[in-house]
């Protein structure tokens, strides 16, 4: 009898641990794969917002930073439908944009403009919009996924923040400097979102090698 | 990683001279690093309530520790009094933090009040200049059982200011270097 | 008063998000340094400082409306009259007298707990600002330790009638009585110069670096002030509820040269 409730324990404790182990297994995966919905949710977010600002006049980005911030949600293949829509509906809207400029004849002249100043005015957007998302984060989760993405726009994690807390006459007065890394980081924890980009340089590849912001308090 | 070396290799060369007295700095540069300070001291408030908060995950907790521990001298300590016991117990403040982190209650929030106040910058023997910001701590804390402890406290945070130097993608820029001290921590009746 | 620390919550950036009623903590005299802002008419009633270029630098009126906040008014010590006259003499219009952080005459009163032969004691040390060659700091330029004091005779008590002394030809027989002096531990000061009086800070470090002194921690403090020419007052920290709390002016006294001497005599248990 008793060797029988010993058989029948054993039984169960080797069922429950391997229901155990098997949940303690889904649920790794679980987790795993609700992280990597939240990651694709934000850049579908993103990349909405991004267009229906574009498509509602709601931004004061150049024609050319619009063509390229819609190229660039292009380039992430985020396979939404409503995404896709906002992208066709976006390029056809930038299209006649451009035909405009160029029956105008200013074409000549404001593309020669705008392509000196193209990608620094690009990447002073693209990082205006990274800062706010990493300081509007709702999660840590979220925050380090915007971080990961826009570090990818610099040379190295270690490239040099300096900011400006004062700019009188020709004496600019600077914070300790850091990295962009450290930085973005200092968004994530803060959300202090109060330094405007005053001035980026870029490297022969077109990424950003230093960074200096603005103080606006 | 050109950049990593510029950066690691910096130079820092202290530059005391006298330029925060008060007839030195203009009055918007003076706001300016006196609005640096205050930031400073904001970073630190809102590390604190992360910190505090139950909802802030362990290891978060510990990294936001080390954040924190950043913003200060290394000598710098919590000098604490209550109302019942006017002396000042002493820790350092990675132990308060630990101690704040630890606290035995189910939810725990932790507000400031909009108040903050800077003192005069002074001029320290080591050319450092040396001030004091005055907040206010809203804490409120609830245990298991739903008894809640409040209390609102007066931190007084030394801050010191230092003109400093470093070497940037191979040039010399000047910047204001702000560390906290000392903070005196003492329960108000408000 | 009280409507003009109305809650002031400035715009863009500020530490808090809290919700509440803040115009007695503006209303308090959270620091020293404000006390003598305050005091000074240098600063507005937000807190922020006020430049010589601002149109309210050291304004009298402001100051008048300070003045009614900066001492400790449940105070029934310091009568209406007294503090009238303090104020009026503060803010003459052909001679105003402002308060000096360095180079001002005032000090620090901080009373201290110390374990002293395994029994914790009150120590009080006396401090001053003193200016270095950079800057300047805190110094502690006197102690007192009611253990020290207990061993040493009052001065003053020692010349009457039975006192003790080595007669005016001791030096002939080349000072052999001063084997009288020593062989008893209670009178030795009657053998002392006449202007002698013990120096309790060059025993505190004495008996600090002998290991036999520990600080503990710190109780009590206040200050001194006598930078008003013909006025003394003290400064002590009020945490309670209410406008009148923080810094405030707690005792207040006119005293004449002689009277300053002796009252700094009582100050430093002299």
């Amino acid at each position: 009898m008793i060797k029988k409730i010993l058989f029948r324990s054993v039984i169960i404790m080797m069922v429950l641990s391997l229901a155990g182990g098997m949940s303690a297994c889904k649920s790794k995966k679980k987790l795993a794969k609700e992280k990597e919905a939240a990651e694709y949710a934000a850049k579908v977010n993103t990349a909405r917002q991004t267009l229906l600002d574009i498509l509602n006049d709601n931004t004061t980005m150049s024609l050319e930073e619009k063509e390229a911030a819609v190229k660039s949600i292009k380039a992430m293949n985020l396979n939404d439908p409503e995404i896709d829509e906002l992208i066709r509906q976006a390029e056809a809207k930038l299209a006649a944009e451009r035909a405009a400029l160029i029956k105008k004849g200013q074409e000549g002249q404001k593309t020669a403009e705008e392509a000196m100043v193209k990608p620094e005015a690009a990447a002073t957007t693209a990082l205006t919009t990274y800062f706010a998302s990493i300081a509007g984060a709702t999660s840590v989760s979220q925050a380090n996924m915007q971080i990961a993405e826009a570090l990818k726009m610099f040379s190295s994690p270690d490239v040099p923040v300096l900011v400006i807390i004062s700019k009188e006459n020709n004496v600019v007065d600077y914070d300790k400097p850091t990295t962009i890394k450290a930085y973005l980081n200092y968004l994530k924890d803060t959300k202090n979102n109060i330094n405007k980009v005053d001035k980026i340089t870029l490297d022969s590849t077109g990424k950003i090698k230093e960074l200096e912001l603005l103080k606006t308090y | 990683m050109k950049i990593r070396l510029l950066i690691i290799s910096v130079v820092l060369l202290t530059l005391s001279s006298g330029l925060i007295a008060q007839d030195n700095l203009s009055k918007q540069r003076k706001a300016a690093i006196d609005s640096l300070a205050l930031e400073k001291v904001r970073d630190l408030s809102k590390y604190i309530s992360i910190i505090g908060s139950k909802e802030t995950p362990f290891s978060e907790a510990n990294r936001v520790i080390e954040r924190t521990l950043e913003l200060f001298n290394d000598d710098a300590q919590m000098g604490v009094s209550s109302i019942y016991r006017e002396e000042i117990k002493y820790y350092p403040v990675r132990k308060y933090l630990e101690r704040l982190m630890a606290l035995n209650y189910d939810k725990i929030n932790i507000t400031w009040y909009n108040i903050e106040y800077i003192s005069d910058l002074e001029l320290q023997p080591d050319g450092r200049y040396v001030g004091v910001i005055t907040i206010y701590q809203r804490f409120e804390g609830t245990t298991e059982d739903g008894m809640v402890y409040k209390d609102t406290t007066k931190k007084d945070i030394t801050v010191y200011v230092e003109k400093k130097q470093t070497q940037i993608s191979g040039r010399l820029i000047d910047f204001w270097d702000v560390l906290l001290g000392d903070i005196r921590v003492a329960e108000t009746e408000k | 008063m009280i409507l003009l620390f109305a809650p002031f919550v400035s715009g863009a950036q500020s530490v808090g998000n809290f919700v509440d009623d803040e115009s007695d903590l503006y209303a308090s005299t959270k620091q020293v340094n404000q006390f003598f802002r305050r005091f000074n008419g240098e600063e507005d009633f937000k807190g922020e400082r006020l430049y010589p270029e601002d149109k309210d630098y050291r304004n009298p009126e402001l100051r008048k409306t300070y003045f009614s906040n900066l001492f400790n008014n449940d105070n029934g010590l310091i009568s209406a009259g007294l503090k009238t006259e303090f104020i009026n003499h503060s803010l003459d219009k052909k001679d105003p007298v402002f308060l000096e952080f360095l180079g001002g005459d005032w000090f620090a009163e901080v009373t201290t707990t110390f374990t002293y032969q395994g029994k914790d004691q009150f120590l009080t040390l006396f401090l001053q600002l003193e200016k270095d060659t950079v800057g300047s700091k805190w110094v502690i330029s006197q102690v007192y330790f009611e253990p020290f004091a207990k061993v040493f005779a009052d001065q003053d008590s020692l010349r009457k009638t039975g006192q003790k002394f080595l007669h005016p030809m001791s030096h002939e027989l080349d000072f052999m009585n001063l084997i009288r002096v020593f062989d008893n531990k209670t009178s030795l000061e009657q053998y002392l110069a006449w202007k002698y009086r013990p120096d309790y800070l060059t025993l505190f470090v004495y008996e600090f670096k002998k290991g036999n002194l520990a600080f503990k921690t710190i109780n009590k403090v206040k200050f001194h002030f006598f930078q008003v020419d013909g006025w003394y007052f003290e400064l002590s920290d009020f945490n309670r509820k209410g406008y009148n709390t923080g810094w405030l002016i707690s005792s207040l006294a006119k005293v004449s040269k002689d009277e300053k001497e002796l009252l700094l005599k009582y100050i430093y248990h002299e």
